[in-house]
């Protein structure tokens, strides 16, 4: 198994060599015409002022923080759901437990993610 | 006799987790960490535990570094603290030498010094097997720790206290 | 370097290109053939003796860097992204009353593919004056990387995969769950405010919907019991699994539409409210990548990916070659992950990742709980 995940990595590294090989071909033929308009930064035609990092970004974090934990829910999941046969019915109550705990986390940042303004 | 693959993998991971704790840009840190998490997995696959290096993948990479580097670019630049560096550091350095020095003389004076392959690779599936059947208590405390993670993480995000 | 002023002249110097790399190649074999006697497996007589070429051809199919570099790897799934480029501009257009490209190649606007990468070649790489170089360049050349790594799991037949493993499906998610990462990557390098705004959404929409894509696929799973997708496919000769996990299909199917950030998915790439999102700063080739690139990979991925779980792959009625049912079957798919373009509205932020936590998440346990109960009730496929 471990040489299929080395084939995986070789296809990546192929995928590499070849979009590396589409830039230097680009680089080799596009026109280069610096000038001061093109490089600052696209605001729809205004000037652009200020930082360009800004921190209002807070609004869905909620979604953010979920994923982790259903995340690690999943590969759990994923964990059971190929050796569903050999557990049986009490592995499936356990399962069942599993999802119903999480699910109440789930009610509650849903709840709190929609009222947007204590975000 | 040193194994290439184990050589560049340790390399990478280490590199990078240095890279992660002294970059000036922490945006650089956070992604040197997402470096260092991806080496780790590399590692999990050379023990051929591939189910374990996908999880690790998927979890660490995908979701932890992810929050991490997110979080790290909402921070503004103006509110972090200049530490004042200096003999603490250096002292540091040569605490984290001495305890690997010693752990490795450890490890090399055990009867631990080779590891040979026994039993070819388990079957992933008695990773499950064992969870739910053994285990299942872990199990579901491991569900009640996440709750209560990502329920506490939501209170103290958000905005009001009440 | 000439300025191409048409189209017909690049395909010309194209062709010459190549008819000169041949003959070159040709010689060098030549004199390698003499100089290093029958050993060397290459040899001028392959021309004149078909037997000969044709052993070495089949032999040369079977090995890992034809099946990486040419048929299911990366060649093939750029081509395949060519097409339908193609396919899709004139599907919408027919769909919404108007006609597509057309002047591109003497039938219907055949080689607009190639037309549009020329454009894209040829344009200056602009790299805005406050976008942090390195990242900014590596951003697109690591989502095309990882795009491509999917590939590599994805059976055509039995004979046609690159890797196979008896974990595909949890390869599959691990390689998914790095998009979010070159997004983020992507939209912070920049260093302005609209790929800010974009790429946060763009991480935050291609992370919720990731979960209800990984576990919609578990149902499946649990009834074929195995995670290789070649065991998928070799349990669904009696019956596909969109039959039997139908509501798993229909998550599949809405967040694949997602985490290709399309239509009715769009807001990371939105024109008119974020200015094109996480790529607003991205030039000619960096583009490219992405947008040309990456993004028909991945959507070559997902359609392979509901071929293989759902509709089952390769098996058809046998006059005609298995592969050639997996490509049908890949690319009605992908007409219906094309089709919602010209048809839907956009979903604004808030109600899209509502609408993944609240309602497709739910939806993918609900069906893995039926599926569970079926397999341990004693349904056995």
């Amino acid at each position: 198994m471990v040489s299929d995940l080395l084939l995986v990595l070789l296809t990546a590294g192929f995928a590499v060599v070849a979009s590396l090989v589409m830039l230097i071909i680009a680089l080799i033929i596009a026109p280069k015409k610096p000038n001061k308009p093109k490089e600052i930064q696209y605001e729809c035609g205004q000037i652009p002022s200020g930082a360009g990092k800004f921190s209002l970004m807070m609004q869905y974090y909620a979604y953010l923080l979920m994923f982790v934990a259903f995340d690690v829910m999943s590969m759990f999941l994923f964990a059971w759901g190929v050796s569903i046969y050999n557990v049986g019915l009490s592995g499936f109550l356990a399962v069942v437990l599993f999802i119903g705990i999480l699910l109440v986390p789930l009610a509650f940042t849903l709840y709190h993610a929609a009222r947007r303004e204590i975000w | 006799m040193v194994d290439v693959t184990f050589a560049v993998l340790a390399a990478i991971t280490v590199i990078s987790a240095i890279v992660a704790l002294e970059a000036k840009e922490v945006v650089y840190g956070a992604i040197a960490l997402a470096l260092c998490f991806v080496g780790i997995a590399g590692f999990f696959a050379l023990l051929d535990a591939v189910f374990l290096a996908m999880f690790q993948l998927t979890v660490y990479v995908g979701a932890i570094a992810v929050l991490i580097l997110f979080t790290v670019m909402l921070v503004r630049r103006e509110h972090w603290l200049k530490v004042k560096e200096g003999v603490h550091r250096v002292a540091g350095v040569l605490v984290a030498i001495v305890v690997a020095l010693g752990l490795g003389y450890l490890v090399y004076a055990s009867t631990l010094t080779h590891v040979t392959p026994s039993v070819g690779q388990a079957p992933f599936t008695l990773i499950g097997v064992q969870i739910l059947s053994d285990y299942w208590l872990a199990l579901i405390a491991l569900a009640l720790v996440l709750a209560s993670a990502v329920i506490g993480a939501v209170v103290l995000a958000k905005l009001e206290r009440d | 370097m000439p300025i191409i002023r048409t189209l017909v002249g690049f395909l010309i110097r194209i062709v010459v290109l190549i008819i000169v790399i041949l003959a070159l190649g040709l010689i060098v074999i030549t004199a390698a053939y003499y100089l290093m006697g029958p050993s060397f497996p290459l040899s001028p007589f392959m021309l004149i003796n078909p037997q000969e070429a044709l052993a070495f051809t089949f032999a040369l199919m079977d090995t890992d860097l034809f099946k990486i570099v040419i048929f299911p790897g990366f060649t093939f799934v750029a081509l395949y992204g060519a097409v339908v480029v193609l396919w899709e501009r004139k599907l919408l257009a027919k769909m919404q009353l108007r006609i597509g490209p057309l002047y591109a190649g003497k039938f219907e606007g055949i080689l607009q593919p190639i037309a549009d990468v020329m454009k894209l070649l040829s344009k200056e790489l602009v790299v805005p004056k406050v976008a942090d170089r390195f990242f900014f360049i590596l951003a697109p050349i690591l989502t095309v990387t990882i795009a491509t790594a999917a590939v590599a799991v994805i059976p055509i037949t039995e004979r046609w995969v690159i890797a196979r493993s008896d974990i595909g499906v949890l390869i599959i998610f691990a390689v998914l769950a790095f998009f979010p990462l070159t997004a983020l990557m992507a939209a912070w390098s920049s260093n302005s405010r609209y790929p800010m705004l974009g790429g946060v959404r763009a991480l935050h929409q291609l992370v919720a919907y990731e979960i209800p894509l990984v576990l919609s696929t578990l149902a499946p799973v649990v009834y074929a019991g195995s995670l290789n997708l070649i065991e998928i496919v070799e349990k669904q000769s009696n019956l596909w699994f969109i039959l039997l996990a139908p509501i798993s299909a229909l998550t599949f199917y809405i967040c694949s539409l997602a985490e290709l950030e399309r239509i009715p998915f769009d807001l990371p790439e939105a024109e008119p409210e974020v200015a094109s999102g996480w790529l607003a700063e991205y030039g000619s080739m960096n583009f490219g990548l992405v947008m040309g690139v990456a993004v028909y990979i991945k959507l070559y991925v997902l359609s392979a990916l509901f071929t293989t779980i759902f509709l089952g792959g390769w098996l058809g009625p046998q006059p005609l070659p298995p592969e050639f049912w997996f490509l049908l079957k890949t690319f009605i798919v992908t007409t219906f992950l094309i089709i919602p373009r010209g048809v839907y509205p956009r979903l604004r932020v808030d109600l899209l990742l509502r609408q993944s936590w609240a309602g497709y998440f739910i939806l993918a346990l609900i069906n893995l709980v039926i599926a569970a109960a079926a397999v341990l009730g004693g349904f056995k496929l």
